[in-house]
């Protein structure tokens, strides 16, 4: 299973692109923020496009969209840790890329996230 | 041209195999329409096959569907064959997520239906939106159970695949296994022939 650390000194970070044929499913995630200069939020984001569709009450087409929906925020307070485990997070699928925002771009701040694919 | 295998309710010792293997014997009814000679009506023995592993995938939003045509027509998927000697057999399984799948061959005609007027399949009625429906869990990924058998110039088969409410967005995954079969044709089958023969029907004789 991958797995890869990286600081939020930039915003957003990708952890991982979208797999074709498959889900990711984290099963950890660390959010370590020991030398961070502030509580900082942490946002777990999945992008990705949708496919032409129809709207089945109505008929009407819609076209394909990039899509960013927030799937997981965590506030972790300054010289803090959060860690969450497989089974906090066995429910979490990410359609798309995987990716992680942070309030303000922070370097003292570093995420791990390890996952799978379903 | 269209198989649903349920679970077994008992197994068999040494296994079935579910695919067509080379050897295997397949007819075709006198249904079959003129527009297809080279079935129609005709008896065959499969003389190679070869398995093609696909992948198919959306992303489709809540509420909303998108109808998947096998065919190779333009907006297709090109799963149908080139070749008049060619049957194809695809396996089709599902991963899971919020969705369903309903057939229509062709466009507009449905392959699951009831007796009673209007109880066909309905992805717009609150009601009718499950009927004749096939669910993940009815076919899935790593055991397919849906078989589909494709000929040159047969009729679009369309999977109008609908992700129903209850979520913001699901993935779609179809997992496809198209055994390639090349038919040779046997004029005078024995009875012992006819009779282990798989027979493929057309699809308007399973709709009465």
């Amino acid at each position: 299973m991958p797995s890869l650390a990286q600081t939020m000194a930039v915003t957003p970070r990708v952890f991982a692109t979208e797999k074709q044929n498959a889900k990711i499913v984290p099963s950890q995630i660390i959010v370590d923020n020991e030398l961070g200069a502030a509580q900082r939020i942490i946002t777990i984001q999945d992008v990705f496009t949708t496919a032409a569709s129809i709207v089945a009450a109505t008929g009407v087409a819609v076209a394909a969209a990039l899509q960013t929906v927030n799937r997981l925020i965590i506030t972790v307070d300054n010289a803090g840790w959060a860690t969450i485990a497989a089974e906090a997070l066995k429910n979490l699928e990410i359609l798309g890329q995987l990716q992680v925002i942070i309030n303000v771009a922070d370097a003292g701040t570093i995420v791990t996230i390890s996952w799978g694919f379903k | 041209m269209i198989e649903f295998l349920p679970s077994p309710k008992a197994t068999v010792s040494p296994g079935q195999p579910r695919l067509l293997q080379k050897g295997f014997f397949v007819k075709f009814t006198n249904e079959w329409p003129d527009t297809l000679p080279y079935v129609k009506g005709k008896f065959f023995q499969i003389a190679r096959t070869n398995q093609v592993n696909h992948d198919l995938s959306y992303i489709l939003p809540s509420g909303n569907y998108r109808d998947v045509d096998f065919s190779n027509q333009v907006g297709g998927v090109n799963l149908y064959p080139e070749n008049t000697k060619s049957l194809f057999e695809v396996a089709l399984g599902f991963k899971k997520d919020n969705y369903q799948v309903q057939f229509y061959i062709p466009a507009g005609e449905f392959v699951n239906r009831l007796e009673q007027a209007g109880m066909v399949p309905n992805v717009a009625s609150a009601t009718l939106k499950y009927l004749g429906a096939f669910k993940p869990e009815d076919s899935p990924y790593e055991d397919k159970r849906i078989l589909l058998y494709f000929l040159k110039d047969l009729e679009p088969l369309i999977a109008r695949t609908f992700v129903d409410t209850g979520c913001d967005f699901a993935k779609v995954v179809f997992g496809l296994t198209i055994n390639k079969c090349y038919l040779e044709e046997m004029k005078t089958p024995t009875a012992d022939q006819l009779a282990r023969a798989r027979t493929v029907l057309y699809y308007s004789e399973m709709r009465w």
